[in-house]
């Protein structure tokens, strides 16, 4: 069956929406390429103060970018991403794992269990 | 400060800028297809549990509305938002409107439980859009707060026993929407174009 062609007021609506994705996606692309080129720009001025030209804003720049506070950050940083993306496989786990498991003894009323949590973590009496 | 220590700065300044503009988003976006996962899930119980039809219309345009999230959540942000509530008034009917025209003939019951499942999805987009990244949490709660502590007493008691554990979203966004014809109208359109596209 051939989809139906769109009408002029919906062509004209994804138009709209197409030129909002296009002003998302630019504004978007400012954002992150313009935080990389600052962060590339602060560094070029710190090592512009190991050469000897430095000024109370370079002092600054040094202070709030020192390695250990950034590493500290990412670290963390990268820790919390890891977390949350655990936390939302496990649930995703919980909520899919039920449905798998009636289809199975629909064909197999004898299925045997792994005996696993329902988030797919070790049963606190195997420990 | 060595030129050791402006490089290993420069390597994690980099690091929290992909952390946070590219991973963190993504992981955003990930978590709000699942959270419309399960409403669409408890959606198909609740029709497979007969209290609805498969196919009547109010179960067919929630469920493409859903599957309009889930397939272009990665295209919908607080920008968007702010874009489509500028644009010109749309001739078009909203997602309020049809969906009152096709839930008008389901008995009391059910269509209360069907505007739930409408409710808890405005709730989810309303997250995604106005809570779910640090800056947004740091910057809406407290808003939201302030205003509630403003707000007039008979308002503020029926809203706080109207609330159940765990359904914070569902009364943060129900706060706004009732102080808010622009947040209500932009949600409104944003479903009514995730309902046109969810119907491809």
């Amino acid at each position: 069956v051939s989809k139906p062609h769109p009408t002029k007021s919906e062509l004209e609506h994804i138009r709209k929406i197409r030129v909002i994705d296009g002003v998302v996606s630019v504004a978007n692309n400012l954002v992150r390429f313009g935080c990389l080129a600052l962060a590339f720009y602060f560094s070029y001025r710190m090592v512009d103060s190991l050469a000897g030209k430095e000024t109370f804003a370079d002092v600054g720049i040094r202070m709030l970018f020192d390695s250990r506070v950034l590493a500290i950050i990412f670290g963390s940083g990268g820790l919390v991403y890891g977390l949350a993306e655990r936390k939302l496989r496990q649930r995703t786990v919980k909520k899919l794992h039920p449905r798998i498991k009636v289809y199975e003894q629909l064909l197999d009323p004898a299925r045997t269990s792994s005996s696993l949590t329902e988030t797919g973590e070790t049963n606190p009496e195997d420990e | 400060m060595a030129l050791t220590d402006i490089l290993f700065s420069l390597i994690a300044l980099v690091g929290i800028i992909y952390l946070s503009l590219w991973r963190f988003k993504q992981y955003r976006v990930d978590r709000f297809r699942q959270n419309i996962f399960d409403v669409r899930d408890d959606l198909f119980l609740y029709a497979a549990n007969a209290h609805i039809a498969f196919d009547h219309p109010a179960y067919v345009a929630l469920r493409n509305m859903l599957n309009g999230y889930i397939r272009f959540s990665h295209r919908i942000s607080l920008l968007h938002l702010v874009l489509h509530s500028m644009r010109a008034p749309d001739t078009s009917e909203t997602f309020d409107e049809t969906w009152r025209v096709v839930t008008r003939d389901l008995c009391d019951g059910v269509q209360k439980e069907m505007n739930t499942f409408y409710a808890r999805s405005n709730a989810q987009l309303f997250y995604f859009i106005f809570l779910s990244s640090l800056v947004k949490k740091l910057v809406v709660p407290p808003t939201l707060f302030v205003l509630f502590l403003f707000s007039n007493k008979s308002e503020k008691v029926a809203e706080v026993d109207d609330v159940k554990p765990g359904e914070l979203t569902v009364a943060a966004y129900k706060f706004t929407e009732q102080r808010s014809e622009q947040v209500k109208h932009s949600i409104d359109h944003l479903n009514a174009d995730a309902f046109a596209f969810g119907s491809v």
